[in-house]
């Protein structure tokens, strides 16, 4: 997987490569528009992460050039900018995703990994961990064969959890998927809801499947990965 | 309760005491002057008929004796008719004649003047005869040829000059309340006239709030102090509005310069602690700096979000919202974390309470309120959310009984980043923010808020937003209209 990073800041753009790298990606960073308008010509890409303050080209007229070619890459944009007008004119203009600065590299990396899973989303009606089951059709959940009671709302965390089996959530894009935009903020919800997911799914069990990964979020997983 | 103080008021007030004042002085001196007048053209008459009678009857007394002066006078004066006192004495001090009606008056007076004028500089006086009105006599002295001179003395009443008097008070203490009561509304009307404008910039300047600083007062084209008052008024707005600006604009381009160091932190910390070559202890200190990292840019989005509130946000979009449901939905997805610290959190609303207002930012009001309400409610609490419907108010009250707060702390707990001792004490975290947003958001919406609250003895909070006229009672409103 090829991907295009088109950033002017020097140490986002470093530590976005380290990261990217690390899980197995072939990054090409670059710190302008006419660069990356460049790039995008000549190499296909998987996916383009761009930034919108860019020197020469804005961000907004590379993503408009992409789109006139016509291409189907998966555009995310990067922004300091988060006034509604702008997320709307991008979304116009053919982004695919808008991930606001400062973001959290696990929440980009989620978002990297939505974008190119597009095409064959895993739509399958029962997700498995381990002995843990969670079934979206009949809205129900088991351990080790066992039924376990959810609410709703625990239900929605561990199903969002689950979809992202292996990955870091932060709190902030758990709450944007499982609450709403108002409940920005008030992470601590987060912290109750695990906390109760835990007594259900993990605690009469050997093996513990959620992990709190301090400062970042959580994650669902084998071996705590 | 305090009365309002108007300018008009006291004017009109001290208008009319002052012009009492002159009313009074002017009658006074009008009655003594008139007085004095009418006593001094006595005079004058009564002086005038001394002379006559001195010069055209007493002058031929010699000749023709004192019975003829006796007719001549009671022909020609009839005193008795006219109410007149006539009386001449001869230099001896006998007298010559008397008029019946002058038997009464004094001796006639001493008459210093002895020179050899043929007359005397008349003298005055006023007598009062035994149970008789006042009366002016003038009194003369006449030489006949050598030697001491007769003494000529004329009276008059002074009833008539009071009559005149009397006439003049009964028209000053009848005209008084007329002209009182004309000028003051005279003055009423005048100094509404004058102050009018200066109602105006104080309706405008009500209108004026921190949304729409752009507002100006009107300034009447008079060229006074009123056109110069709201001159004065406006530059001062537009200083503040300069002011505002900075600080607002200020407050958003600093919030978007953290935004990339922000994301340089958090990026470099994650990827320290993906890596995971440091010992636990390193760890623990990088999660603990990317837990602050994320205080701060929870920290960074409040204040770009209030920026942008108090900029009037205008990409606001503010749809009819059913008020009693948003605040229990919420109420109820709050409820784990009032539950997690064995607090009871119930909610209670009217139905048919509908506001317009942004449905994001209005249940960040109840999320941060009750945030709140939870935060500084200890175990075993109880909190509990009320939404009824005024006439055209919903109202929101969110009680608890929990640590409350001081009186110090009271006035300011809506603004940012203010921490009160309690607060500080309890070591509670947050980005301090939460109710100044509160403020914000209500301010937005035309809303407003207030804290009732006392140290231990729990708070209210309690929010007032403009409410939307439920459809039946729009409906039968449009009938009636038609």
């Amino acid at each position: 997987m090829r991907i295009l990073l088109v950033e002017d800041e020097e140490k986002v753009s470093r530590f976005i490569v380290r990261g990217l790298k690390a899980e197995g990606y072939a990054v090409d960073a670059v710190s302008d528009g006419k660069t990356g308008q460049e790039y995008h010509s000549s190499y296909s890409y998987d996916l383009v992460l761009l930034d919108l303050n860019l020197p020469g080209i804005t961000g907004t007229e590379l993503l408009q050039h992409i789109r006139r070619g016509n291409t189907k890459v998966p555009v995310l944009i990067l922004t300091a900018r988060d006034g509604i007008a702008d997320k709307v004119h991008n979304f116009e203009s053919g982004a695919d995703d808008y991930l606001t600065k400062p973001f959290s590299f696990a929440e980009l990396l989620v978002r990297i990994k939505a974008l190119l899973r597009r095409g064959p989303v895993d739509r399958s009606s029962v997700l498995r961990i381990s002995d843990l089951e969670l079934d979206r059709v009949a809205h129900q959940v088991r351990r080790q064969e066992k039924r376990i009671e959810l609410t709703s709302k625990e239900f929605s965390l561990l199903e969002y959890l689950m979809v992202n089996t292996g990955r870091v959530l932060s709190r902030t894009m758990i709450i944007e998927h499982v609450w709403d935009q108002s409940f920005e903020g008030l992470t601590n919800i987060v912290d109750v809801y695990i906390r109760q997911l835990r007594k259900k799914v993990d605690e009469t069990h050997e093996q513990k499947l959620i992990r709190t990964v301090r400062g970042v979020g959580y994650s669902i997983g084998l071996n705590g990965a | 309760m305090k009365h309002p103080r108007s300018i008009r008021a006291r004017l009109i007030t001290l208008y009319v005491v002052s012009l009492l004042l002159i009313f009074v002085c002017f009658g006074g001196y009008t009655y003594w002057g008139f007085k004095r007048y009418l006593i001094q053209s006595l005079q004058q008459t009564l002086l005038r008929r001394a002379h006559q009678i001195a010069s055209t009857i007493l002058v031929d007394l010699p000749q023709k004796g004192e019975n003829y002066v006796a007719t001549e006078i009671q022909a020609r004066y009839a005193p008795e008719l006219n109410e007149r006192f006539i009386r001449i004495t001869d230099p001896s001090g006998r007298i010559v004649y008397t008029s019946h009606n002058a038997s009464e008056l004094s001796p006639p007076p001493v008459l210093l003047s002895s020179g050899s004028q043929v007359e005397t500089e008349p003298i005055r006086r006023e007598e009062i005869p035994r149970s008789k009105e006042y009366l002016q006599v003038v009194a003369i002295g006449y030489r006949i040829g050598k030697g001491a001179p007769y003494i000529v003395e004329v009276g008059g009443p002074e009833s008539e000059i009071f009559t005149a008097l009397d006439g003049l008070l009964v028209t000053l203490i009848l005209g008084f309340p007329v002209f009182i009561v004309l000028t003051s509304v005279g003055a009423y009307l005048l100094l509404g006239r004058a102050l009018r404008p200066v109602d105006e910039i104080v309706r405008s300047a009500e209108r004026i709030t921190l949304q729409n600083l752009s507002l100006r007062l009107p300034v009447p084209a008079t060229g006074d102090e009123v056109e110069r008052l709201s001159l004065a008024l406006n530059r001062m707005i537009q200083r503040l509005d300069n002011a505002f600006q900075l600080t607002s604009r200020f407050t958003a381009d600093a919030s978007h310069e953290l935004r990339t160091p922000l994301t340089i932190m958090r990026g470099e910390l994650e990827a320290l602690l993906k890596e995971g070559k440091l010992s636990e202890d390193q760890m623990a200190q990088i999660e603990s700096v990317l837990e602050e990292a994320e205080r701060l840019t929870h920290i960074v989005e409040g204040l770009l979000l209030m920026s942008r509130l108090e900029a009037g946000e205008s990409q606001m979009v503010k749809d009819p919202v059913d008020f009693a449901t948003l605040v229990c939905t919420t109420a109820e997805q709050m409820t784990p974390l009032a539950e997690d610290k064995s607090v009871s959190l119930d909610c209670e609303a009217a139905p048919d309470v509908t506001v317009m207002a942004n449905e994001i930012r209005l249940k960040q009001v109840v999320i941060n309120l009750l945030d709140n309400a939870i935060k500084y409610t200890p175990e075993g609490g109880k909190i509990t959310v009320k939404v009824t419907g005024e006439l055209s108010w919903a109202i929101l009250e969110v009680r608890d009984n929990g640590i409350g707060i001081s009186e110090e702390a009271l006035p300011h707990v809506f603004e940012r980043f203010y921490r009160s001792e309690q607060v500080q004490a309890r070591k509670a975290r947050g980005t301090g923010l939460g109710l100044s947003m509160v403020h914000s958001i209500l301010e937005a919406h035309g809303g407003a808020v207030a804290v009732e609250s006392r140290e231990n003895q729990g708070a209210m909070f309690r929010v007032r937003l403009p409410r939307l006229e439920p459809q039946g009672a729009r409906k039968r409103n449009n009938t009636r209209a038609e």
